[in-house]
Parts: structure tokens; sequence; C-alpha cells
């Protein structure tokens, strides 16, 4: 599997930023997930949403829409709805196979 | 002591007795900020500059946060302004309102700030890592708000901190 890219995005890209950018390795690498754990300034979003497949945002809340999907990072400071948010993001990294059409068995 | 000539494998002491406020009695938000970033100006922490970005980042990035047992600030600004890594400790006597973090039309009755004067090196990302597994745990913050007096919370939190997970 190649490996994903995750920015995560606050409003100066420092302290909340980063914490939970190094939260989210550690959640990583407990999951074995192939990622990149990328922070960046709110300013810069535009420009490192192109290489990226998800968005983890702290504030403010952005509705732009950078063709990736995006998720709040407030569980991973506060802990509220964690596992949810960790859930959705293993989705987005890790997309369930699609249920193959049942093999038509006609005649038999 | 400048941060360059201290040995690579120490990590600095945050916490500071001095920083520490129990019961402190402050009408607004901008009241406690101003408060505890200029007593970090005159402990030669910050850059005169800090105590206005500090008001500045709060208004168009509010840092509330709400927990289980009690909301909290977490006020912060850009590196530029610190000199010395340190974090302030506040519990207020009465809740003041702070803006929520991420959701700016909702105000929190915030009982405990947490000022962090942040450089970035590693070690303090990580340090800020384990403050934030502290919110997360069970009588952290009730203990905090009870707290007797400030020798009292300086000695739990240094105890808190030493047995923090990451």
């Amino acid at each position: 599997m190649p490996q994903k890219v995750i920015l995560v995005s606050c409003g100066t890209g420092v302290v909340t930023a980063e914490t939970t950018a190094l939260r989210i390795r550690k959640i990583a690498a407990e999951r074995k997930w192939q990622v990149e754990v990328r922070v960046v300034e709110f300013r810069k979003l535009a420009q490192a949403a192109a290489g990226a497949d998800v968005i983890v945002q702290i504030a403010p809340h952005d509705s732009t829409d950078y063709g990736i999907p995006k998720l709040s990072g407030l569980p991973f400071l506060t802990g509220f709805e964690l596992d949810k948010t960790v859930q959705e993001l293993e989705e987005i990294l890790n997309p369930p196979d699609k249920p193959k059409p049942e093999p038509t068995e006609n005649g038999l | 002591m400048p941060p360059s000539i201290k040995p690579a494998s120490t990590e600095p002491e945050m916490l500071r007795p001095e920083l520490v406020f129990v019961g402190l009695q402050v009408g607004s938000r901008e009241e406690a900020l101003s408060f505890l970033s200029r007593r970090m100006l005159e402990a030669g922490l910050v850059s005169p500059g800090f105590p206005a970005a500090l008001l500045e980042r709060e208004k168009a990035f509010p840092t509330g946060l709400q927990f289980a047992e009690a909301a909290l600030a977490l006020p912060h600004t850009e590196t530029r302004y610190v000199l010395q890594p340190a974090l302030a400790v506040a519990a207020l006597a009465e809740p003041v309102e702070f803006l929520a973090m991420g959701a700016p039309e909702q105000s929190l009755p915030v009982r405990v700030i947490f000022l962090p004067a942040v450089l970035h090196p590693d070690w303090q990302v990580r340090w800020l890592s384990r403050l934030v597994a502290l919110f997360q745990t069970p009588g952290f913050l009730t203990g905090i708000i009870q707290s007797p007096n400030r020798d009292r919370l300086y000695q739990s939190l240094r105890a808190a901190f030493r047995n923090a997970p990451l």
C-alpha cells in the first residue's frame, strides 16, 4: 500500500497542530498505518492539500473544498469521540473494499 | 542561560512556582491573559510583544476546550515572542468566558488556564502532548480547581508531569 499523507493544520501551525500531529503519529504507529503526518499553517493549506490524502483541522473552521476529506482534530486534544475520529481516519486512509457483486449463476 | 548551551538530553523545567496561581481573581479573559503574560514578561521568559500578540491570537483563534470535569483555556502565540519555554497555570476563583477552539460561536466557562510559552524543539512538543494526555486524565482538572494553595498545586503538577504518558 502506498504511503498516505495526513495534513494537520491550525491557525499558526504550531502548538495545537504540532501536538495533534504527534498524537496522530503515535496512533498511526500503534495501528501500523503507512502514513506521513505533515503540519501545515492554515494559510498554506490549499498548496499543501495537492499532495495529501486527508486534512485534520483544528481551527479556524474552513469550508473550502480542497478535494480531499477533512476531519476535526479536536478529538486528539480532548479525547472526546476520539475512537470515532480514529475510525473515520482509518477508513479514509484504508477504504474498505467495495463488496464484490455476487457472481451470477445463470442456468445453475 | 540560553537553551543552546543546555545539554541536549536534559529537558528544561517548564513549571515554575511563581507562574502557578490558585484562586486568581479576574473579570474577563483579557484580564486573565494580560495578568499571566505580564508575569511571564517580568520573569524574562518572553519579549515585550508577547502580551499583545497573545490577546490578538486569542481573538483570531480562540482556545477554550471543554472537558468532562471542567472547561479550560490553552492560550498561546507565535514562537518568535518566546525567549525561554515555560508554562503558566492559573486556577481561577470564578470562571471567565473563553470562546471554544474551532467553534467560536460557543462560549465556555473556563476554570483553569494553561499558558505555554513555546519554542519548538521536539522535546517541547512531547511535553505539550503529555499535557494534553493529563487533560484527559480523570481527576486532573478537578485536582487543580480544588488546590488549596500555590505550593500544593505546583508540587502536584510536577508529580503529574513526571508520571504522564506521552
